[in-house]
Formats: structure tokens, C-alpha cells, sequence
């Protein structure tokens, strides 16, 4: 098995992302599937997308149940860029979302980061 | 995977946008006036095309989004950009053909057209996760410089 890909957090992602008003455990759940999932195979995990602007990028979008609250649900996209050094990842936006069932658009608006 | 009508309208934009390009160059005034003509009507359709594109996506994410329709929204949000771009182009033309022969038809249609587009390209942004060009400018720059953890 080849090895994992780093995954870079720009400052600005990483404050943004710092910044979610998420429970600790959906916080651990988020960082392990960019560790366990997105660096070690992100072909199978990433999706082809194209931005507004036209330029090619990569999604990687999941959502986390919240385990205190059945009807909360967090969502959560990463926007990739493969790096030039072909080990990297590098997270070029993100995006959060909170949503109560019955409640839409509950939480954050759109777009967050 | 993107539907039909998303396919045509993005190779109508395609079209559309080639014509405009072509209406640059050098055409006789009543071949010039005739394609501008032709051009206002073509986009002033746009309304009810970019409307059936976007209709299965008007409620914006739910939690039930799979990722797969997250980026056909990219995909979505791209084509509106590219239809809005389109109509200040064509204005430019319009300017130029009602210089040369007095009148183009079909303005107030045309109008409309790209006021609804306008309308639905913001009402989408705002309810789908999309990137943000400066941000992707800004994380490239701190990744240059530095600026970043390694997960």
C-alpha cells in the first residue's frame, strides 16, 4: 500500500475551519476522514467538479450525524488541489453546514466557511 | 451524472458564445444586424432554459445531497456564469447594430431575460457549497509562503 498524501491546511482554511461551532467528536469524525479517507485514497474519494470560475477542482463532501441530537446533521465540503509534488493535497476551500431536520436551512448559511 | 437538458443548454451556451466571438469580425451591416438579431432572440430563451436546468436543484443541499449532485451543482453554478456573462456581450453588439441600422428588436425580452438569469444565478449561489475564487487564491498564496498544516 503506497502511503498516505499529506493533506494541506492553508492558514486561512484552517482558521475557517478552527472557527465551525461543531461538537468535539464531529471535529475528530471530520479530521479522521481527511486522514483516513481523502489522504489515503483520494481517488476513490474525491469527486471530479468544476468551479463557478471554470477551473477544475475536486470535491470531497460528507456528512456527520450528530450523535447528542438525531435531527442535526453536519456537512461538510472540501474543496482539493492536487499538489505539484503529486503527494500533496492541498485543501483549497471549505465549506460547513449545519442542518435541523423540520428546520431547513437551520445553522450557518450558505456559503461558510 | 449531468442531465439532458443540462448537455443541451451547456452546448447552446457553447454555440451561442462561439457566435459571439464571430460577430467580431468582419461582416457586412445587414449580415452583422441579422446575426445580432438572431443572437437576442437565441439568448432572451435562455430564461426558461437555465430555469429547467436548475429546477431539481432549487431547495439548494439537504443533508440527504449526495456528493455526486453536490458537484453537478459546480457544474450548474459554472454554466449560469457563463449564460450571464454572455448578455453584456451581446449588449455590446446590440449597441453597435442599432448604431448601423436604428433598431434591434426583441430588447425588452432580451432584458428580462437577463435579469431572471441574474436572479437565479444568486438565489442558486446562496444555496449551494460552492468555492470562492478569492479564498482558492488566497490558499494557493499561503501554500506558497508557507502558510499551512499538515494534517
Amino acid at each position: 500500500m503506497s502511503d498516505p498524501y499529506r493533506v494541506i491546511i492553508p492558514a486561512a482554511n484552517d482558521a475557517a475551519m478552527s472557527a465551525w461551532d461543531i461538537p468535539a467528536e464531529v471535529r475528530q469524525i471530520m479530521e479522521s476522514r481527511l486522514r483516513e479517507q481523502l489522504a489515503v485514497d483520494p481517488i476513490r474519494h474525491l469527486i471530479r467538479a468544476i468551479s463557478p470560475w471554470g477551473e477544475p477542482l475536486n470535491l470531497f463532501a460528507f456528512t456527520v450525524p450528530d450523535a447528542d441530537n438525531p435531527d442535526r446533521t453536519h456537512m461538510f465540503q472540501f474543496h482539493v488541489l492536487y499538489g505539484n509534488d503529486e503527494e500533496s493535497l492541498i485543501v483549497a476551500d471549505v465549506g460547513y453546514q449545519r442542518r435541523d431536520r423540520n428546520l431547513p436551512g437551520s445553522g450557518p448559511g450558505l456559503p461558510t466557511s | 451524472m449531468a442531465g439532458v437538458t443540462y448537455k443541451i443548454a451547456e452546448r447552446r451556451t457553447e454555440v451561442v458564445e462561439e457566435v459571439v466571438e464571430e460577430l467580431q469580425g468582419s461582416f457586412t451591416e445587414v449580415e452583422f444586424v441579422s446575426g445580432v438579431q438572431q443572437l437576442v432572440a437565441e439568448v432572451a430563451e435562455f430564461e426558461d432554459l437555465m430555469c429547467r436546468v436548475t429546477h431539481s436543484f432549487r431547495q439548494g443541499i439537504q443533508p440527504e445531497t449526495d456528493p455526486q449532485t453536490i458537484a453537478t451543482a459546480h457544474g450548474i453554478a459554472y454554466l449560469l456564469n457563463r449564460v450571464s456573462a454572455l448578455f453584456p456581450r451581446i449588449r455590446d453588439l446590440i449597441q453597435v447594430a442599432v448604431r448601423r441600422s436604428g433598431q434591434v428588436n426583441g430588447i425588452e425580452r432580451f432584458e428580462n431575460a437577463e435579469a431572471a438569469v441574474t436572479r437565479m444565478r444568486k438565489d442558486f449561489e446562496s444555496k449551494w457549497p460552492l468555492p470562492d475564487q478569492t479564498r482558492v487564491r488566497v490558499a494557493r498564496e499561503q501554500v506558497a509562503a508557507g502558510q499551512y498544516r499538515i494534517l
